[in-house]
């Protein structure tokens, strides 16, 4: 149910991002939407990276454990977890490393490709928020795939507060990023022209 | 005024066998010790150490080294190469978050974090090959850099060469040194700062609507934009109207106002807080922050120098934080800290940002200094002069000669990608009047490879940062092409000026909006700098430092109030005793409109010709001011003369 929740608030962020866009006819449009696109794929290559290395070192050091694949969502709520050795799920386990890895690689070469062959063009401010804002989408459907793809690996203390954890840093980052900004770049509405008589 | 120069010249650049300077090396040679022993006591750790200790020492060689003891099988190298690769982006971060705020935590923090991750994250069969891989890295990578930089180096010595033989040719061809004329501005330059005054004169001087900027750490910053506003009302002032004050240098004493308004100084609580585990807010300090009261005192000293208004002298300015803490200081105070923050320094130049230092902004601190010396009789700017320009020399110039744009205090390490075309024209431009050989040198070289005119037409060659606008960091030539034209102007170089004025004709978009002019997209930093682009002709910089305002401009007659924007002033001069004003309408609908201009320092009692006036003459109170109504048809000139 959450991880449900977690994929439809990602589909209602990308069609509030895709509606707010600048139309094609707008000069900057092209420019501006590959540069933003760019910064969006660079957060998520960063997220599929960053959840692959946290994850790593979770089960290294024992906070996580591994399951075989049964565990869903939310089901160590009821208490249910049972771990394997490492060794039984080490071909999965692989396997969904490697997905994250290319993961991350396509997401990064495409914003790469995007910046590379953007027209010149100004761009739109707020690039760390686009990383951030691609980073919160990336970790949400990260997660929740591989939460129920997978399913490979579990944390045993407080299992709900865990998963609630895993799959809302992405929810923060995201409606962090969404924020409405704050910093200043005031524009000017119009000229006033009774300034002081000096 | 002090006297005129002979002649300009150019200084040779200084044969040194090293890569970098003296002081440089020792910086280097000590983090390399530092770095050293940390990663022979990390490898010591891990050989003898528990499980945590092997990965928590193999990570002090490099950020995340310790997962490479993870290596062992594929399905551990992949989830551990991510982990080492991510705590090298999250130290690159932190990096990034020292060069830009000062703050020296986060990479330290990051470093040991991820070593600490390592540590809880060593597998049962720990990968011996890591002892192997993690050495081999570095070394290699090290011998690598070592072998680019010793190729570069030889190479460097070739350019130098090269370039100190062009500058002895270029040196016999310069012409002699005359002083900056005062010359009339144009309505592009017009329109332009009437932008800039609107933003300042339109609102309180708390109120900052209208400004555009990036962040308020590093360049993009709300004070370079303020700053650059007040350079270039003190150069028109000094360029082209000498003889007016009004709402031009009400528009100064603002931005000196906006500048002390906590919003322009509140990032220096944080940078002090993570640069140097201090929480004292107090922006003038004698051990960094030039970026804040070195530009600040360059820009109230052209406005004191040129108008003769020591007012910041005379009563303290409050820096007034929100918690109700003040703190006082007249312009002299802060130059004697500046002054003690010079000869407190190893590198004679002194940081902005913690343990930072940019040439740059420690030019407009000896502006400052050179000022205060010729108004207040102190020798501040001589008695450091030899030492400061050892240390330019030595320590931040390629062994070409091209002026770093940063160097650490602490490591010695600089950012070779801020070293560019710009930056060489920045320091041409501000040092001309402190050191004009130096800033002489800088132009050249960067008109030698870098600034090339063929055909009419010009070539910049560009790098890093050449191609953002500074202000808002979005992605512009504007920044560069001010900055270069208004060096070249400094300099003389007509040809390479008017053809970047072209440019910012040509590809950019000008928007009038009631006589003002407002280029679009642009920041109010590039706003500022083009104005005074526009306005630049040589030696304007180096005879308002170096020379100041003549004495008949300070204390002969003087258009003291004109109403705004209706009236702009285009020329204001006097020669000691007749007023020469050149006016325009400052908008659609102040043409053939009567306006009251004020007059000031006039001979008390005296009465004057009014030549081009609507008036045929006028007569100075005992106070020697007089008002005199004027209609303004286009270009209005009018004389002001004594009648004996």
């Amino acid at each position: 149910m959450l991880c449900c929740a977690s994929l439809l608030l990602v589909v209602a962020w990308l069609q509030h991002v895709l509606r707010r866009a600048p139309s094609a006819s707008q000069a900057t449009a092209p420019s501006s939407r590959r540069v933003a696109a760019a910064f969006l794929l660079w957060g998520a290559g960063l997220a599929a990276l960053a959840y692959l290395a946290i994850t790593t070192v979770l089960v290294a050091t024992g906070i996580a454990v591994h399951v075989d694949g049964s565990v869903v969502c939310l089901a160590g709520a009821g208490g249910d977890i049972l771990p394997v050795p490492a060794a039984t799920v080490a071909d999965a386990w692989l396997a969904r490393n490697l997905a994250l890895v290319a993961a991350a690689l396509v997401a990064s070469l495409a914003a790469a490709g995007l910046l590379l062959t953007a027209p010149p063009g100004p761009i739109a401010a707020g690039r760390p928020r686009l990383v951030i804002a691609g980073a919160g989408a990336a970790w949400i459907v990260v997660t929740t795939l591989d939460h129920q793809l997978a399913g490979l690996f579990a944390l045993p203390a407080h299992p709900l507060a865990a998963d609630l954890l895993q799959h809302g840093i992405g929810v923060v980052a995201l409606v962090g990023a969404m924020r409405p900004e704050r910093r200043g770049t005031l524009q000017r509405t119009g000229v006033h022209s009774a300034g002081p008589r000096s | 005024m002090t006297a005129a120069p002979a002649r300009a010249a150019i200084a040779r650049i200084p044969e040194r066998s090293a890569a970098s300077g003296p002081l440089t090396h020792r910086r280097t040679r000590r983090l390399l010790f530092v770095y050293s022993a940390l990663a022979v006591a990390g490898t010591l750790l891990a050989l003898v150490g528990p499980p945590f200790w092997q990965g928590f020492g193999l990570g002090m060689w490099f950020p995340g080294a310790g997962f490479a003891l993870g290596f062992g099988t594929l399905g551990n190298a992949v989830g551990y190469g991510a982990a080492m690769l991510l705590s090298i982006l999250l130290f690159g971060i932190g990096f990034m978050s020292w060069f830009g705020a000062g703050n020296i935590v986060a990479p330290v923090a990051v470093w040991i974090g991820t070593a600490i991750a390592a540590g809880m994250a060593v597998p049962s069969e720990a990968w011996g090959g890591a002892y192997l891989l993690v050495p081999a890295l570095v070394i290699g990578s090290g011998l690598a850099a070592g072998h680019r930089m010793r190729r570069a180096h030889a190479q460097a010595i070739a350019t130098r060469d090269r370039r100190n033989r062009a500058l002895v040719e270029r040196s016999a061809a310069l012409p002699a040194y005359r002083p900056a004329e005062v010359r009339e501005l144009d309505t592009d330059t017009l329109g332009l700062m009437r932008h800039v005054l609107d933003l300042n004169l339109s609102q309180p001087v708390d109120g900052f609507e209208g400004f555009e900027w990036g962040d308020q750490f590093q360049f993009g910053s709300l004070r370079y934009a303020l700053d650059g506003m007040g350079y270039a009302l003190a150069g028109v002032q000094y360029g082209a109207t000498p003889a007016f004050r009004g709402y031009l240098s009400e528009a100064q004493r603002r931005l000196q106002g906006k500048l002390l308004h906590h919003r322009n100084w509140k990032y220096w609580r944080w940078e002090n807080a993570w640069g140097h585990l201090s929480l004292d807010p107090n922006p003038i300090t004698d051990r960094d922050n030039v970026m804040y009261h070195g530009w600040f005192m360059a820009m109230l000293g052209e406005y004191m120098s040129n108008t003769g208004d020591y007012s910041a002298n005379d009563e303290p300015m409050v820096l007034r934080h929100p918690n109700g803490r003040e703190w006082r200081y007249t312009f002299s105070e802060v130059c004697e800290v500046l002054y003690n923050s010079h000869r407190k320094s190893a590198f004679t130049l002194f940081p902005c940002e913690p343990n930072w230092i940019y040439p740059m902004c420690n030019n407009f601190s000896l502006i400052a200094l050179k000022i205060h010396d010729r108004l207040f009789g102190t020798s501040w700017f001589a008695d450091i002069a030899d030492a400061y320009r050892h240390s330019f020399n030595n320590e931040f110039c390629t062994a070409d000669g091209r002026v770093l744009a940063i160097r650490s205090a602490l490591t010695g390490i600089t950012l070779p990608m801020l070293t560019s075309a710009m930056a060489d024209s920045i320091t041409a431009h501000f040092l001309h009047g402190t050191f004009p050989d130096l800033a002489r040198r800088s132009w050249e070289i960067a008109r030698l490879d870098y600034i090339r005119v063929a055909s009419g037409e010009l070539d910049i060659t560009t790098r890093g940062w050449d191609k953002l606008d500074t202000g808002n960091y979005k992605p512009s030539m504007i920044t560069t092409y001010a900055q270069i034209g208004a060096a070249a102007a400094e300099m003389g170089d007509e040809e390479v000026a008017t053809l970047l004025r072209k440019r910012i004709r040509d590809e950019f978009s000008w928007r009038d909006v009631d006589g003002a002019t407002r280029l679009e997209g642009c920041s109010s930093q590039a706003q500022g700098m083009t104005l005074y682009h526009f306005a630049a002709h040589a030696n304007l910089r180096y005879d308002m430092h170096a020379r100041g305002m003549p004495e008949h401009e300070l204390h002969g007659p003087i258009l003291d109030e004109a109403p705004y924007p209706d009236v702009l002033v285009a020329y204001a001069r006097n020669d000691g005793a007749a007023l020469d004003l050149v006016l325009r309408p400052g908008r659609p609908g102040s043409e053939d409109r009567r306006h009251t201009l004020g007059l000031a320092q006039l001979r008390p009692g005296t009465r004057y010709r009014c030549e081009g006036a609507g008036e045929a003459s006028i007569d100075a109170d005992a106070n020697g001011n007089a008002t005199l109504d004027i209609a303004l048809q286009g270009r209005t000139a009018l004389r002001i003369v004594p009648v004996s």
